[in-house]
């Protein structure tokens, strides 16, 4: 009995000190970072941070370590940062997500994701482009509008997730071309994609590392970008405003956060790493080979832009009257 | 380069000393994990996938991959035979009939057949990727939300297959399994179903924390109700080899599974779950003895597996020839490429050539190291059977627990698994199968998602269901089936009331 | 068959009933040609309570023909009178203990937690000797750390308790 409690104390005491025998000691970072992904594994965001962590070791003394936490569409894994320590060992990559700029307008969020974060970087912005079949008749934006207005028929349209960038951009668009666009919503951008290769659907929205393959297959066709400028992945590709349709959304913006409270020294020294992480040729490379184009911000801009980012998808969902009861 | 100069490129790369040792690695890795109960052939590679990251060249980390990839499928289908651990949806079929084997001490004759079985299976798998590939690649295109819906209304009928003696009771579970899978966001609407301002709801329940809930969980509580110490499944390992009556029974089984899974294996998004339930039903009509399948009969395990192997291999087409994964497993190696600079897809045969051919070759090697690590440990696997109760029953609960942890790094799932472990020995004590309630659990997301997805594009005509020829072939067979088993029925009744 | 079988049946037919009202007053049900979110799990809750009245009425219908329990394997064994009570004297700690591990979890941590859980097994449920049980516990935890900590790599919580 007696023994079976002494060993129960010191396993007690042992994992009690593991933290502050790791946490004693010389300036940040002393230990390795752990870089959460709220989504799963082999999405774009965790492609990305996945990146980021195999150039990370080049900047830093301290290993990044990347950890997949999804959940809640994003929700559960960015509480969790929220909720953690602010001492800069816990990042949250993909700020700028969905559920950071979107879903705030349309529901109850059990934090505040401009407030309860601080954001240190931007590092990419996926935008939607709006595809369609190879075999499609449409060869461009006008030759689909006109089709529509013509026939009077709604044009069948595959986006990633109800409400998410791709079916709010789509949406914005139908109603600014006075057509009527029926998105329809699957589990995610994998399986939109291959409906829409599959030639079940008329047109689709997705982001440029994730239908770039079939573009550059020959299997769709790209028609327009809906960024306010044009994306660096696919400069010949015209923006819907240059098209002469005033709608342009911010995608989905992946940036890197800490938890509130995290001391701006350490916020200073993640956003420098990570500047000269976007400025590596070799993650450059990697970044294109996946066609995800570099734009980096520092923590003070980044947040500037968060804002006006959520301000407009505010907008735009008030605008278009979308509601999830 | 044509696919004989490619294969002999591809051998010449996948058998060097340090791919070929790889991919012994990657085998044993993923059998070793694989194994654990709690995790599933998804988990395995997510856990193992980091391994991959420090190792420069793209063949051999892809190399590696694909031996985690075909390792962690047999390691799944092991725990399904011993201890009724499904570590994902294809193997729940496994866990039928191999449990009731391994329960009645023929878990090695089980075992067995599931590696000879996987090794066909698999290999034939291989072989129709290398002669075939790009030319059956559109078919994996061919399913929209149409033909998805009545592929999984005919998955469901499989499913009912599988509910032993009630009817009834089969329904209920199936019920069940669908309003489970709408715990959570429904992708359509955006609105979230049944989460009761629960965060953790709002994703839905992983199939992992069901499945091992109901099955392993159940069981241990169904063990616990006895005052005597017992073993958990029986300390009667018995012969560990299967028999040539074994062989001679199974035979057909393994070849009929093998075109199934082949084929069906394409489709993206549930070929491989839906490939092992036809196969099950099958082999259970053109039985001589189909009295027997739920009771432990051989071709129910030979059939489901190789149809679950050969859909593994298949499922690499889509991948390689399309840049489409079809599953989250493939999803994950899919990634890993990318993370190589490697793009799967239409242009990989001409970018990377050494990478294509590579993976193929190392595929068949894979195939073959898989048997040879697994046939000596067919025994070894067996006598995991002796662990006392008291010991392996909180070993798998701690197991199970920690898999679903990982899946989403947060305690409640904890709670769910321990939820659904009540339930499962609910359903022991009342006689229900769970079988169906997992396989509708998996199915449910997909015949819900596609029909509304079908009305969506047709502006609410059920004639899509029909004018599409896929669909028509499928929800014609759906309708034949049906009407075939209510005849049957019609005509046994009055033989009962006399 | 029993009364257990018939309270089971009604309370299916309860839960359908429930699954019902829930999804018509909180989801939309949309139509037949359009369904909407609250569509499916309707219709589950109306076939819920239907298939739970069938099996309620069959309970009856086989206890008017009693050679359908030969058919129904141990089904017919359990009678009402001779029902056997499950032994709850290792049910019911093995499964408050597991409860208690995903409680502790994440405030203990899972070294902690594991340790208490094994402990608690061999204690409550096995009824096992001290010596046997601190081996087992501490073997256990070890191994658990080395596979999924050090091994896998798996980010599992050190406890809230402790930092």
């Amino acid at each position: 009995m007696k023994k079976t409690v002494a060993v129960l104390v010191a396993m007690l005491l042992a994992s009690a000190m593991f933290p502050v025998a790791s946490m004693a000691g010389d300036a940040y970072p002393s230990k390795p970072i752990t870089g959460v992904v709220p989504f799963g594994p082999g999405g774009s965001t965790d492609l990305l941070a996945r990146t980021v962590e195999k150039f990370w070791t080049k900047y830093s003394k301290e290993p990044l370590v990347i950890v997949n936490k999804p959940g809640g569409g994003g929700v559960v894994g960015t509480e969790g940062v929220v909720r953690s320590k602010p001492d800069g060992y816990t990042l949250y990559f993909g700020y700028g997500s969905g559920h950071d700029v979107v879903m705030p307008s349309l529901q109850k969020m059990p934090y505040d994701p401009l407030k309860d974060l601080v954001p240190v970087a931007r590092l990419s912005i996926h935008s939607v482009v709006i595809v369609t079949g190879a075999n499609s008749q449409f060869h461009s934006i006008k030759d689909m509008v006109a089709w529509a207005k013509k026939e009077g028929k709604p044009i069948t349209t595959a986006v990633s997730v109800k409400a998410g960038a791709v079916d709010l951009a789509l949406t914005a668009f139908g109603k600014a071309a006075g057509i009527k666009i029926v998105t329809v919503p699957f589990s995610g951008g994998a399986e939109a994609t291959t409906a829409l290769a599959g030639g079940h659907l008329m047109i689709g929205g997705g982001h440029p590392c994730e239908i770039m393959t079939h573009i550059k297959a020959g299997r769709f066709r790209p028609l327009a970008v809906a960024l306010p400028q044009r994306d660096p992945s696919l400069p010949d590709v015209p923006t819907l405003r240059e098209l002469g349709f005033d709608v342009a959304t911010w995608g989905s913006i992946k940036g890197v956060a800490a938890p509130v409270g995290t001391p701006k020294e350490v916020v200073a020294y993640l956003g420098g790493t990570l500047k000269k992480i976007t400025e590596d040729p070799g993650f450059r490379k990697a970044m294109a080979d996946m066609n995800m184009p570099v734009m980096y911000e520092g923590s003070a801009d980044f947040g500037k832009f968060l804002k006006q980012a959520t301000a407009d998808y505010l907008a735009l969902i008030r605008k278009l009257n979308i509601t999830i009861n | 380069m044509g696919i004989f100069s490619g294969l002999i490129n591809g051998f010449s790369i996948a058998l060097t000393p340090v791919n070929l040792l790889f991919a012994f690695i990657g085998a044993l890795l993923g059998t070793a994990v694989g194994v654990l109960p709690g995790l599933g052939p998804a988990a395995t590679i997510a856990l193992l996938l980091p391994a991959t990251y420090a190792i420069s060249s793209p063949v051999t980390a892809i190399i590696l991959m694909a031996g985690i990839f075909y390792g962690s499928m047999y390691g799944g289908s092991t725990t399904s035979i011993l201890l009724n651990l499904p570590g994902e949806a294809a193997s729940v079929v496994t866990c039928i009939d191999g449990y009731k084997m391994a329960q009645k001490g023929r878990a090695g004759a089980a075992l067995g057949i599931a590696a000879i079985g996987s090794f066909v299976a698999g290999t034939a798998g291989v072989l129709g990727l290398t002669l075939f590939a790009p030319k059956i690649a559109g078919f994996a295109l061919s399913f929209g939300p149409p033909e998805m819906f009545s592929l999984a209304l005919v998955g469901l009928l499989m499913a009912v297959t599988l509910s032993g003696a009630s009817v009834i009771k089969g329904l209920i579970m199936l019920a069940m399994g669908l309003l489970l899978a709408s715990v959570g966001l429904d992708p359509i609407s955006g609105k979230t179903r049944f989460s009761f301002g629960v965060i953790e709801l709002q994703s839905g329940f992983d199939f992992v924390t069901l499945a091992m809930g109901v099955f392993g969980l159940g069981e241990i509580f169904t063990g616990l109700e006895s005052v005597m110490k017992t073993e958990i499944v029986t300390t009667k390992v018995g012969q560990v080899w299967p028999t040539v009556k074994d062989w001679v029974d199974s035979r057909m089984a393994i070849l009929r599974g093998t075109l199934i899974g082949f084929f069906v294996g394409i489709i993206p998004g549930g070929g491989a779950v839906i490939s092992s339930l036809v196969s099950y039903a099958l082999e259970k009509k053109v039985s001589k003895h189909p009295e027997e399948f739920g009771q432990g009969a051989i071709e129910g395990v030979a059939g489901p597996e190789s149809a679950n192997n050969a859909a593994s291999s298949s499922s690499f087409i889509p991948l390689l020839t399309l840049g489409i994964p079809g599953n989250a497993s493939i999803a994950m190696i899919f990634a890993a490429l990318l993370i190589k600079g490697v793009t799967p897809g239409p242009f990989l045969i001409q970018e990377h050539p050494e990478v294509f051919w590579g993976v193929i070759a190392s595929m068949y090697i894979g195939n073959v190291m898989l048997l040879v690590l697994n046939l000596p440990m067919v025994g070894i696997w067996a006598q995991l059977l002796r662990v006392p109760f008291g010991i392996l029953a909180p070993v798998i609960i701690l197991f199970t627990a920690i898999g679903s942890y990982s899946i989403q790094g947060q305690a409640f799932d904890i709670y769910s698994l321990v939820g659904f472990g009540l339930f499962g020995y609910l359903l022991r004590k009342l006689k229900f199968e769970p079988g169906p309630l997992v396989l509708a659990f998996v199915l449910g997301p997909m015949i819900e998602g596609s029909m509304r997805r079908s009305l969506l594009m047709s502006g609410g005509s059920f004639l899509i269901f029909v004018t599409h020829p896929i669909s028509m072939a499928l929800i014609g067979l759906f309708a034949f089936l049906v009407l075939g088993q209510a005849l049957v029925m019609f005509r046994k009744k009055p033989a009962v009331q006399t | 068959m029993n009364r257990t079988e018939r309270i089971s049946a009604a309370a299916v037919v309860v839960f359908g009933i429930l699954v019902a009202a829930y999804s018509r007053h909180y989801l939309k049900l949309g139509f037949l040609i359009s369904p909407d979110a609250g569509f499916l799990p309707f219709a589950v809750g109306v076939a819920l309570a239907g298939l739970g009245a069938l099996w309620f009425a069959a309970s009856f219908r086989s206890e008017a023909v009693p050679e359908s329990g030969k058919e129904g394997g141990g089904a017919g064994e359990a009678d009402p009178a001779d029902a056997p009570v499950p032994a709850l004297s290792r049910l019911l700690p093995g499964i408050l203990l597991v409860i208690a591990y995903a409680w502790l979890f994440e405030r203990a941590g899972y070294l902690v937690s594991t340790v208490l859980f094994m402990v608690g097994w061999q204690k409550f449920v096995e009824r096992e000797g001290w010596l046997k049980t601190s081996v087992i516990a501490l073997l256990s935890a070890a191994a658990m750390y080395a596979l999924f900590v050090h091994f896998l790599k798996v980010d599992l919580p050190t406890g809230t308790w402790f930092s």
